[in-house]
């Protein structure tokens, strides 16, 4: 079951691909001017410093499950999705993998086992991990009931525990997204948060990293639509918010799978969270290429930035090559 | 037993004035006047947070609410302030004292023009929370933590 899941990812997200320009390979940016000026911010969030190890788990071997929440995204598969986000999720991360994927190595030089308030890892401990191949694990639609129109986090979380007993998943280097069908508002959604991430316990007594995923495209322009101008990079605006909220919460569970017991700031901040909605500047928000195919994304932070200042960046090639 | 009762009359307004769910001004610590003899602190009353939308919360607060709230030590409130036109985005929340901790906000994406904030409640104590906008608009609020 698995194995098809993934197959019948992988076709559709080459079908999405092929909808979008070719663009070298890398995380190249493409299209960095915002188009959404509503309350975005011109420079990154400067207070609370570089990010520093909490002590607890990074991931370091990253693989991602989404599991289709309710008879409403369709019975047998999924039919109702208006704005084609499950193509585009499973599009995203079927290309953030190797060589061409500047964009998330930005945050494999962040590590674990090392003291507490490790703010450089170096050579030291055991780094993010950065996919060889499509990070994309396996997909199920859960269509054995209609999900809650609004579900509560301990349902959310229960949901989570379910996909991973289906796909015989556990631990911090897994990280479950359970995708809410259109319509479906959980508290909170559109006013309070785009999405969230949180871990809780696998049926076997593991860690479970899992994710809320609302219906982003629900949300407009408070969770992304349309925040950076297209171009001619292929990117529907109106999707944006689809990649800019996904590869946030992706990369904070990298980086912090058991929140806050990652990596965080002064302040409690995660990456994604000193990157958001940043228009213009350094670390602005843009359209990238990840192997091929072209993503709107939010930067993420970079602790050895400006010679270890810190900042937010869309490309990471190295310490000493990143913006 | 003189200084408590001295301050019940300060804390007596307090309660009306959050039991009327009128937006209370933040209301500070008794002073305590320095002697030998420490006396036992008297917390202001409170009001309880409105319901979380956020998993391991005790409760959250917006820019719509004022006044003083209580928060039980060792757990977490959320904040979430939205602005009320484009660029009149709410400046990070500052937390006087020490009694609250801020912690990961990161565990979600806060939507365009929101500005969210999570602290713990650490010890025994008030603290007061404050924000403000380019407009000019401050909001304010007192969070009372108690074991």
């Amino acid at each position: 079951m698995l194995r098809s899941a993934l197959v019948a990812g992988a076709a559709t997200a080459l079908a999405v691909a092929g909808l979008a320009i070719a663009s070298p390979a890398g995380a190249s940016e493409l299209a960095p001017h915002h188009m959404n000026p509503h309350a975005a911010k011109t420079a990154a969030t400067a207070t609370g410093g570089n990010l520093a190890y909490g002590g607890g788990n990074v991931v370091t071997a990253p693989t991602v499950y989404y599991v289709y929440w309710g008879n409403q995204w369709g019975t047998s598969s999924v039919t109702n999705d208006p704005s084609g986000e499950v193509a585009l999720q499973q599009s995203f991360f079927s290309h953030a993998y190797g060589s061409g994927d500047t964009f998330f190595t930005s945050q494999t030089q962040y590590c674990q086992g090392v003291a507490t308030g490790t703010t450089q890892c170096g050579t030291s401990g055991t780094h993010v991990g950065h996919p060889a191949s499509s990070p994309l694990g396996g997909t199920w639609l859960d269509s054995s009931a209609k999900a809650p129109s609004r579900p509560s986090t301990a349902q959310i979380a229960a949901e989570a525990v379910k996909a991973a007993t289906h796909f015989g998943i556990s631990g911090d280097n897994v990280q479950v997204v359970v995708d809410l069908p259109h319509g479906v508002v959980p508290s909170g959604f559109k006013t309070q948060y785009c999405a969230w991430h949180d871990h809780t316990t696998a049926s076997n007594g593991a860690d479970l990293p899992y994710t809320n995923m609302p219906y982003i495209t629900d949300a407009g322009s408070g969770c992304g639509a349309n925040f950076v101008a297209t171009g001619s990079s292929g990117v529907n605006g109106a999707d944006e918010g689809i990649t800019i909220v996904g590869g946030h919460e992706y990369a904070e569970t990298l980086t912090d799978p058991a929140p806050s017991s990652g990596w965080v700031d002064s302040t409690g901040a995660e990456t994604g969270d000193k990157c958001a909605w940043i228009s213009s500047g350094q670390g602005a928000s843009s359209i990238i290429g990840l192997n091929g195919a072209n993503f709107a994304v939010q930067s993420l932070w970079s602790n050895n930035f400006n010679s270890n200042a810190g900042g937010c960046v869309t490309s990471y090639t190295s310490a000493t090559n990143q913006h | 037993m003189n200084r408590a009762l001295g301050v019940l009359p300060l804390a007596a307004i307090v309660l009306l004035a959050a039991c009327s769910g009128a937006a209370a001004p933040a209301a500070a610590p008794a002073a305590s006047p320095a002697t030998a003899n420490p006396s036992p602190t008297v917390l202001p009353a409170c009001a309880k947070l409105p319901d979380p939308v956020l998993p391991h919360s005790a409760g959250e607060l917006t820019e719509q609410q004022h006044g003083v709230y209580c928060l039980p030590r060792g757990q977490r409130l959320d904040i979430f302030l939205t602005a009320a036109k484009s660029a009149d985005v709410w400046t990070p929340v500052q937390a006087t004292g020490s009694v609250l901790a801020p912690t990961s906000t990161g565990v979600m994406t806060a939507p365009l023009g929101v500005t969210p904030a999570m602290f713990v409640g650490t010890a025994d104590g008030t603290s007061q929370l404050t924000s403000t906008a380019p407009s000019g608009a401050r909001w304010t609020v007192t969070v009372v933590v108690k074991g």
